[in-house]
């Protein structure tokens, strides 16, 4: 018999603030946390654009905590800050249990590099490990390269005394839906009681943001200013980066009942499907995504005619919107007019592996609400992207009876949980 | 309750060289297969020695990529992608035949920073200025305009290269995910495979894991944990009261599985049953070598899991080998050994095959479960190497000649050096 599985506690570090209420409330009034944005020291780098934490706010309301002066990445402050905030949400009873029975699923990225540790990596003929080894000691401790790119699962798991599972999910933009998918399947299948599920990331340093600009990913824009993230837009045009952490805290029905947890929403399903297509690319008719969502649905027990909203990866980038498109047409054929579509990153950016644990967060208030956020920005429809993006500056207001949630990564990975209102 | 699934298909890319049976024969001759350790890039008096893949198996992996891909890998996955194509070609199975959409795909992988750094070499060393200091502003502008840097950097920086190049290359369409936790990461991809397998959700399921610690920033994290010994280690000696300190290594593993009645139906050979691994988060400091909090109870913890999600629990008798983990870090093999004493009696046969290739990253666990399938087919469990006066010595070490015996069962058990321990078992198929 399978356990169904309730969300009771949400957190999040976001550009639109340093919690939930600040999150769904942003993107509820359409409110963009997008803005000026350059890598420390370098004016002229084309990337204009970004949707960065208020680090100064976080700062402030974190550096009492008793971790703040653990070396970590960026990303895993946020991350570990996200993670405290959902476990206070879903009640400290939650950890009263058998810790061997709550574990931690956590997707997240590429590791943050600061420059001056790649000076360190150099001779003056080429990269001198030898030098870098013996200098290890001078490198930033907070820097990605002395910290495993699993930190952030195991602070987390040693913050609350978790001894479940803790696993860490690599699998770029679709790190944080595999990690929330997986998650929820652990507790279905009665192998925990409960998981500490989501993503941290932040790509927001010169070596990462180079990466992505020499694969062509994020927007270099200068028509739109601050709104240049324009999602299924004629003149969307890459993608823009953020960064931030989200987490949540998914319960079996057993244990939630038993603690007498508030329950936000019911996480009903999980798919996932490989492109094979392009490491780069998605594939141009949205193949995997439309086997990602089938099996969400086939998952879940759910129809396409179940599902009033979907929460879109939509990233801005001319390739994925047009193909996510045409997924959703081949998955709900004459439905998909139908559907509420949004796009959070109009508003939130993209935050790239921790992308789907603020989007599913989102997922699960407008299930509860019945508020589906806005598409932001989008003024000039685009005529391959022919479906109700939910467009203008408000959340709509609408009953959403059951909602899908998409996040596709690079090298062809898709995932997609689907979101039931609670009973 | 899961039912076990089959193993049908090994790949194998190790300091052995290509195959299973290249490293099941160094096992058995009781003979590692390390070399000194000598890195292009690399040099260390501290570390002499390493699990090296031959050169003559990396070009036959890299070769095993399609020429479009390569600029997008690493080595660690290219070593993946040719395991995975050893696996399908043991299993014998009409590839052709399984639709792309039930291929599943599961990987665990190491971290990798070597190709972060490489990526930016030349921009990096065309921005240091005068004062020594970095310019970022050159930095960037010779990155970006100068083609100083790798314009694939981010992807091969990317923690699931390997499953991407093996989706691509091998074309699997079907569930797929990576997870990147060190050691753990191989048991990880295992676990989920078994359960979309058992699931329905493929028909196939690839669980590959890759890994390598040629890499400056790793090597000096785990030498400043003491794991690597106070001074240089000439052999790894696992459970032997002389370790000093682990010997590292790399290398790639793929396991092909299949539900059972499938691989029965299609006359498919059986290497062994794959049971649901049992795991437990021990989640050890990563900065200080001791134990952490719930670490007495962490193999138990996971034999607890393992058995309890069986169907027909495969416990143990006389006729269960243990493949041990044996990091040949005193510390870490005397609570193992500790461990051990506290879960099996003396009639069990515990063997270790860690001195031969070295600790490998994320592909270590799957590595033994691949030689546990000889164990059973062959009916030997070879001796630990280089086990002389073994701690816990009540324990039945397997020492000296190879143990000739019907097993029917094999335990593959695993710490690592974060304290995820994991227990899986393969047994016989009937």
């Amino acid at each position: 018999m399978s356990e169904r599985v309730f969300v009771t506690g949400l957190g999040a570090v976001t550009g639109l603030g340093l919690d939930v209420a600040a999150l769904w409330q942003g993107l509820c009034q359409g409110r963009s946390a997008i803005r000026r944005w350059q890598p420390e020291g370098v004016s002229d780098f084309p990337v204009r654009y970004a949707a960065p934490v208020d680090w100064n706010a976080f700062q402030c309301a974190y550096r009492s905590a008793f971790w703040w002066q653990t070396p970590m990445e960026r990303r895993s402050r946020f991350g570990l800050a996200a993670a405290e905030q959902a476990v206070n949400d879903a009640g400290l009873t939650l950890l009263a249990g058998d810790e061997r029975r709550l574990g931690v699923a956590i997707g997240s990225g590429a590791p943050e590099r600061d420059p001056s540790d790649l000076l360190l990596a150099l001779g003056s003929d080429g990269p001198d490990w030898q030098r870098l080894y013996r200098r290890f000691a001078e490198l930033n401790p907070n820097s990605g390269l002395v910290n495993g790119n699993d930190q952030l699962a195991t602070l987390i798991a040693r913050r609350f005394d978790l001894a479940g599972p803790v696993l860490h999910f690599s699998t770029p933009c679709a790190g944080a839906a595999h990690a929330i998918g997986h998650g929820f399947r652990m507790i279905r299948r009665g192998e925990v009681d409960a998981m500490v599920v989501g993503g941290a990331d932040s790509v927001l340093n010169l070596p990462t943001m180079i990466g992505l600009l020499l694969l062509g990913a994020p927007s270099i824009a200068e028509k739109y200013g601050d709104t240049l993230c324009r999602p299924f837009d004629r003149d969307r045009s890459g993608l823009v980066a953020a960064e931030g952490g989200a987490v949540l805290v998914l319960e079996s029905e057993r244990s939630a009942l038993e603690r007498g947890a508030r329950v936000y929403a019911e996480i009903v399903g999980f798919g996932s499907a490989m492109d094979a297509y392009c490491i780069t690319a998605p594939h141009p008719e949205g193949r995997g995504a439309a086997l990602a969502m089938q099996r969400a649905l086939r998952d879940a027990q759910l129809t396409p005619d179940d599902i009033d909203h979907i929460n879109a990866h939509g990233t801005s980038t001319p390739l994925n919107d047009p193909a996510e498109t045409l997924a959703i047409r081949q998955v709900f054929g004459d439905c998909a007019g139908r559907i509420a579509i949004s796009s959070n990153k109009s508003m939130l950016g993209h935050l790239i592996a921790a992308a789907g644990a603020p989007e599913c967060i989102a997922t699960v208030l407008a299930v509860r609400d019945g508020r589906v956020p806005p598409t932001l920005n989008l003024s000039q429809p685009d005529e391959t992207c022919d479906l109700d993006y939910v467009p203008g500056s408000s959340a709509r207001a609408m009953p959403v009876r059951a909602a899908l949630c998409n996040s596709f990564g690079f090298g062809g990975l898709n995932a997609c949980i689907a979101v039931q209102r609670h009973a | 309750m899961l039912d076990a699934v089959a193993l049908t298909g090994i790949g194998v890319v190790a300091p052995t060289g290509l195959g299973l049976d290249a490293l099941w024969q160094r096992w058995l001759s009781g003979r590692d297969a390390l070399s000194p350790f000598a890195q292009p890039q690399l040099r260390s008096r501290r570390i002499a020695r390493y699990g090296q893949v031959p050169n003559e198996a990396r070009v036959a992996a890299r070769e095993a990529v399609p020429y479009k891909l390569r600029r997008f890998g690493t080595e660690p996955a290219f070593w993946a992608v040719h395991a995975v194509g050893e696996a399908i070609g043991d299993a014998a199975m009409d590839w052709d035949g399984v639709p792309e959409e039930r291929r599943g795909l599961f990987s665990g992988q190491g971290d990798y920073t070597s190709p972060n750094f490489g990526s930016l070499q030349r921009a990096v060393s065309q921005a240091k200025g005068r004062d020594g200091a970095l310019d970022l502003v050159l930095l960037a502008q010779e990155a970006l305009n100068r083609r100083g840097a790798d314009p694939s950097m981010s992807i091969k920086g990317l923690a699931n290269n390997a499953l991407a190049l093996a989706s691509l290359t091998w074309r699997c369409r079907g569930v797929g995910v990576a997870f990147v936790q060190n050691e753990a990461a191989g048991i990880a991809a295992l676990r989920q495979a078994l359960f979309e397998l058992q699931q329905g959700r493929c028909d196939v399921a690839v669980v590959l894991a890759t890994g390598s610690y040629a890499e400056a920033l790793t090597l000096a994290e785990l030498l400043r944990r003491g794991l690597l010994g106070e001074q240089a280690v000439a052999a790894l000696q696992s459970f032997d009261e002389a370790a000093s300190g682990a010997v590292l290594g790399e290398g790639a593993v793929a396991l092909l599985l299949e539900r059972r009645q499938d691989a029965v139906a299609r006359g498919a050979r059986i290497h062994g049953l794959v049971h649901a691994p049992g795991s437990y988060a021990g989640v050890r400091s990563q900065i200080e070598l001791g134990l952490g909090e719930h670490e007495d109870q962490g193999y138990q913890g996971a034999f607890n899991e393992a058995v309890g999600a069986a169907e027909q629990p495969p416990w143990y008798g006389p006729a269960t080998a243990v493949l041990a983990d044996g990091r040949g870090v005193p510390a870490l093999d005397a609570h193992e050994a500790q461990s051990l004493a506290r879960v099996f009696d003396t009639e069990v046969a515990i063997s270790c095959p860690r001195p031969v290739t070295g600790v490998i990253p994320a592909a270590g666990a799957l590595l033994d479960l691949a030689l546990a399938s000889r164990v059973l087919a062959d009916g030997l469990l070879p001796a630990v190497p280089g086990l002389i006066r073994p701690i816990e010595p009540q324990l039945g070490w397997a020492r000296g000649e190879a143990a000739l015996r019907r097993f029917e069962q094999a335990w593959c058990l695993q710490q690592g050096f974060s304290g995820f321990y994991s227990a899986v078992a393969l047994t016989r198929a009937a």
